[in-house]
């Protein structure tokens, strides 16, 4: 699984976080995943969109690859609670833990507030996973 | 590692907060800034020495961090099908 948010600026100056869901089939792994995941999109089968895509300014992204059956609420934590552990680390964030890995940039505009930023992403991929009423 | 305070761990949430919020939303309303710098004060009244020299390490860390950053240059691309990078170098 993939899950991609990104904020955009549309070429009149609209913000929006546009975040998509994309799903890989029954592959697992313990670490690192394998290239049929890297190297693959996936399918995608959800995607949350505030500006309409296509040509827009990419601000700030973060990609998460994890088992497609890897509970949210797993996904968040792992995330959430490594932020801190990145006071020293420079930008972008490429990072592992376990089978989850995730990468991380932000536009030098948005530097100041990354940490938030992070979460905000992380918020809006998790919500794109799946239509309202199916639970993760 | 050390345990830090909840007033520290506080006072770097309110401060991530009030970043972003200059940085995605623009400037902030008198009324929230001063709410925020209250907010902020009272968490830095409580702290101790030790986290305050800690603060400034980690605020001056950020300053860097953000300081060596590169614009992203990049562009999403439509539309959000399977195949292909999901954005792209602006042009």
């Amino acid at each position: 699984m993939r899950l991609a948010a990104q904020r955009v600026m549309s070429a009149d100056g609209r913000l929006g976080v546009n975040a998509f869901c994309y799903l890989h089939g029954p592959v697992v792994w313990l670490d690192q995943p394998p290239s049929e995941v890297t190297n693959a999109r996936g399918q995608l089968v959800n995607y949350t969109s505030e500006v309409p895509p296509g040509g827009n300014k990419v601000l700030s992204y973060l990609d998460i690859v994890a088992p497609d059956d890897t509970p949210s609420r797993q996904l968040h934590r792992k995330i959430n609670d490594s932020i801190d552990l990145f006071h020293e680390q420079p930008l972008p964030l490429h990072v592992q833990i376990q089978e989850i890995s995730f990468e991380f940039n932000v536009d030098p505009r948005l530097a100041p507030g990354w940490r938030e930023e992070m979460v905000v992403l992380l918020r809006a991929a998790l919500a794109a996973r799946a239509p309202e009423g199916q639970p993760h | 590692m050390r345990i830090m305070s909840r007033a520290f761990t506080r006072y770097l949430e309110l401060l991530d907060q009030l970043l972003w919020r200059r940085a995605v939303l623009g400037d902030l309303s008198e009324d929230e800034e001063e709410r925020f710098a209250n907010a902020l004060n009272d968490c830095r009244s409580v702290m101790t020495a030790t986290e305050e020299s800690d603060l400034s390490q980690i605020i001056a860390q950020r300053k860097a961090t953000a300081d060596g950053l590169r614009p992203l240059d990049l562009v999403d691309v439509k539309p959000p099908t399977s195949e292909g990078p999901l954005r792209e170098k602006a042009a």
